[in-house]
């Protein structure tokens, strides 16, 4: 326990410093999402969200623990000050918890300080949500690892009440648990997960909506797709739906890829999250962090993790130094392409770390005879 | 009415000759409803039904969109329609240049398709469950089923659609699973749906290899390589075919454009208001909430006297998904706890994954993203239901179910019969039962 002090240290260290660089009283603070959309949309007018829309009509568009913790934040803390230390102080609080599920996971001090060092927490920290889920994910994963099911689900759909996305755990959990443990699995994440739901179900829907209709961020294959590149927000515009096919083709194929009852459970969420953050259309540089809690779970040295930090904080640090940041070639989209090459060398030494793939493997030769026999095989197959 | 030797005959022929059966009925099939591609016929000449309004153009229902599609490609060099693949647009084509531009050339082929997947359902039923008989159930669910009746003659994109969904599952039970992904891209030559019969083939065969191994990771092993077997031929298949059209047409540059074109245009047909949405929960009940669609309906004297009308309506087969979805749900998992205990492939399993699966994605379409739909949408796991809830009810011990089953499809197929006497019209008139 002593070791897992030096990490929640250091993610204090760095989310507090975030804290006084995002401050929306100091001239020149760093842009942070909590104060535009929640603040400024929402509670400087006195609208709740789920409740009321905001200021432009359109919803508030996290799901309900996210929105339950910014409405405690601004009742608990009354003005703009008072809300943003409550809801960074909230944020520290499951900064820790992160830190705490983090270092248990991989159990080695060194690679937990060395990635969750990171630059993200600083400027990302205390900008959303993501701190919470990524804390609330890795608790869920550590609980189940320690056989705690029923917690483990609770904690995922918590997650999924904050960012949707905490649900790519569950196939794993379903697949790897048996009988009774796979029912009360199921039966406890329904039932904080569904039943809010069913309580406000427009609100609900409104979030889906919003998440659904986004256009694509940042993700690397604008530079495929020049067509789909698009200002930030709910707007698609004609091509997003063929690079939005194309990112979820090639997340599906990796997903499934590494969807197996055999992995641990902490390599199987360090691969399933590196492949969703490699193809999702939607990749906001703050997702990042949803990573950070299990990449020390490699127990090895990523050589590309500071390339992969370092241009994911660029993307915000460069996004206002053009007009069009959204398009291929701008500044932050060279980022988000240089941050999209970094992750793939890390989702493949990950592969290598869980004992999908094994470079020692002699490889197979290739002959004229194996091919011929290859397409026998097939031909029979096929004649029936 | 046939002697007991004569009956003897035909069930010895049957048993003997199963297929030929089945390509018999399909045949009659075939030959009846060819004889009513005439009965609703266009008043005006072709190049004044290229443009709406369309009344005396002869069109039912979405015929109206892609017969004036395909003239203005053959007569005037136009593109358009562009946002629904190219494959049935071309039969259409083709039938035209054969037939003439007339009902027998829009629907001529088609009507072809409509057999063949009568004929599948059958062939289906056969190699799954060995049995002639009930074999021949499965092809009178089909025929019976109004919307399949009422769709299958004519010039929309639905009938080679499902004709290649149930080739691909037909092949795929063989083990052919790289022409069961030609044939599954085929299907989606026709339609864009056919990215969901695509899940749905995935689906059941995991959930196959579940019921017999009772290993959700084996299932999961199951859906990597069967992603890998069928979806990368049909990709190819479709994105050839797409490529193909758009270079003798010019419509696009690239097939990747024109393919995203096609779902954008289809991931942004969004509705506002419920009420005017055939939405899927209202598929698989009676009537009651929703009056059946009127796809073509001709009134005349007496009043409220329809000689020709082709609804869209949801049949008992349909409704017996309450019952039958539940049940191949328990077979299922009494099979997983017990593995190795079922044959590969069993019908319980493809009808849990595929109808599933189909049911689930129209749903998210529907209820979470909003995209409109439409009953017949649900042909697509209707045709393969036809050929397994026989199947799968005299495996389950309840012979007596499919028997009541029939004679329900057979009562409420004589009230929405697409050409009616006026005795039948009279008649079901006097009984309160005629579709007003």
């Amino acid at each position: 326990m002593k070791e897992a002090v030096y990490p929640l240290i250091a993610v204090l260290a760095l989310l507090g410093l975030g804290m006084l660089l995002h401050n929306p009283n100091m001239e020149g603070s760093l842009y942070t999402d909590i104060i535009g959309f929640f603040w400024h949309d929402f509670a400087e007018k006195g609208l709740t969200p789920y409740l009321n829309r905001g200021a432009d009509g359109a919803p508030f568009e996290y799901p309900f623990l996210a929105g339950a913790i910014s409405i405690l934040a601004w009742k608990v803390g009354g003005d703009l000050t008072g809300f943003y230390i409550v809801y960074s102080a909230i944020t520290m609080l499951f900064g820790v918890a992160m830190a705490y599920a983090a270092y248990k996971l991989s159990e080695n001090t060194s690679y937990t300080l060395t990635y969750l060092a990171a630059p993200s927490l600083v400027i990302y920290g205390i900008y959303g949500y993501d701190v919470m889920f990524a804390a609330l994910t890795a608790l869920s994963v550590l609980s189940f690892i320690r056989g705690r099911y029923v917690l483990s689900a609770i904690l995922l759909a918590l997650g999924f009440h904050t960012k949707l996305i905490s649900v790519l755990f569950l196939p794993y959990a379903i697949i790897k648990l048996k009988g009774k443990e796979r029912r009360l699995y199921l039966a406890a994440f329904a039932a904080v997960a569904i039943v809010p739901a069913l309580f406000m179900p427009e609100a609900f829907m409104d979030v889906i909506k919003q998440q659904t209709t986004w256009s694509l961020e940042n993700a690397w294959y604008v530079h495929i797709f020049p067509d789909a590149a698009t200002p930030v927000g709910p707007n698609p515009v004609a091509g997003t739906t063929t690079a939005v096919l194309f990112g979820s083709i090639g997340m599906a194929i990796l997903y499934l890829y590494v969807l197996r009852s055999g992995l641990r459970p902490e390599h199987f969420m360090l691969l399933a999250t590196s492949a969703y953050l490699l193809f999702t259309p939607r990749y906001s540089p703050q997702t990042s962090i949803m990573l950070l809690p299990f990449l020390p779970t490699a127990g090895t040295l990523l050589p590309t993790y500071p390339i992969w930090e370092v241009a994911n904080a660029a993307i915000l640090l460069t996004w206002f130094t053009t007009q069009s940041p959204h398009l291929p070639w701008s500044l932050p989209q060279t980022m988000s392409l240089l941050r999209f090459a970094a992750l793939a060398v890390i989702f493949a030494q990950s592969l290598h770390a869980a004992g999908l793939v094994k470079l020692e493997e002699k490889k197979q030769q290739w002959t004229v005879a194996g091919a011929v026999n290859t397409f026998r095989r097939w031909f029979l197959r096929e004649r029936g | 009415m046939l002697g007991i030797m004569e009956k003897e005959k035909i069930k010895q022929f049957t048993t003997e000759k199963p297929f030929i059966t089945l390509l018999v009925v399909a045949m009659v099939f075939l030959g009846l409803r060819l004889a009513m591609v005439p009965l609703v016929s266009p008043e005006k000449p072709p190049m004044q039904c290229i443009e709406p309004p369309y009344d005396g153009c002869g069109f039912i229902f979405d015929e109206a969109h892609y017969i004036p599609a395909v003239r203005r490609l053959i007569y005037l060099g136009q593109n358009t329609n562009l946002e629904h693949p190219p494959l049935t647009k071309s039969l259409i084509a083709l039938g035209i240049s054969i037939f003439g531009d007339n009902p027998w050339g829009w629907r001529t082929f088609n009507t072809i398709f409509s057999a063949i997947t009568v004929l599948l359902a059958g062939l289906i039923a056969l190699k799954l469950g060995g049995r002639p008989d009930l074999a021949l159930a499965a092809q009178f669910f089909l025929i019976t089923d109004v919307t399949f009746l009422s769709l299958s003659g004519t010039a929309i994109l639905d009938p080679p659609a499902l004709a290649f969904m149930l080739l691909g599952v037909y092949l795929m039970l063989s083990g052919r699973k790289t022409l069961a992904g030609v044939s599954i891209g085929m299907s989606l030559l026709s339609k864009t749906s056919g990215v969901i019969a695509l899940a749905a083939l995935i689906g059941s065969e995991a959930v196959n290899t579940y019921s017999k191994t009772g290993d959700l990771d084996k299932a999961v092993q199951t859906i990597r390589k069967t992603l890998f077997d069928v979806v990368i031929p049909a990709a190819i298949v479709f994105v050839l075919g797409v490529g193909i059209y758009d270079g003798l047409t010019h419509a696009f540059e690239s097939p990747v454009q024109h393919i995203g074109f096609m779902f954008d245009y289809h991931s942004n047909l969004r509705y506002n208001n419920p009420a005017e949405v055939e939405l899927p929960l209202t598929w698989i009940l009676p009537p009651v909430t929703r009056h059946p669609a009127p796809y073509f309906v001709v009134t005349v004297n007496p009043p409220g006297y329809h000689p020709v009308a082709l609804w869209g309506v949801s049949t008992p087969l349909w409704w017996s998904i309450w019952f039958v979805f539940p049940l191949t749900y328990l077979l299922v998992k009494r099979a997983a706890s017990r593995p190795g205990s079922v044959e590969n492939p069993n019908p319980e399993s493809i009808y849990l994954g595929w109808v599933g699966l189909t049911i689930a994605a129209y749903s998210i379409l529907a209820y979470l993203l909003r995209r409109w739909t439409y009953s017949f949408y649900f042909m697509q796991a209707s045709v393969l239901m036809a050929a397994l809830t026989p199947l799968i009810l005299m495996r389950a011990g309840m012979d007596r179910w499919i028997k009541i089953l029939l004679i329900a499809q057979a009562f409420w197929f004589l009230l929405f019969i697409p050409v009616k006497p006026l005795w039948l019209s009279e008649l079901l008139n006097y009984l309160g039962l005629d579709i007003r």
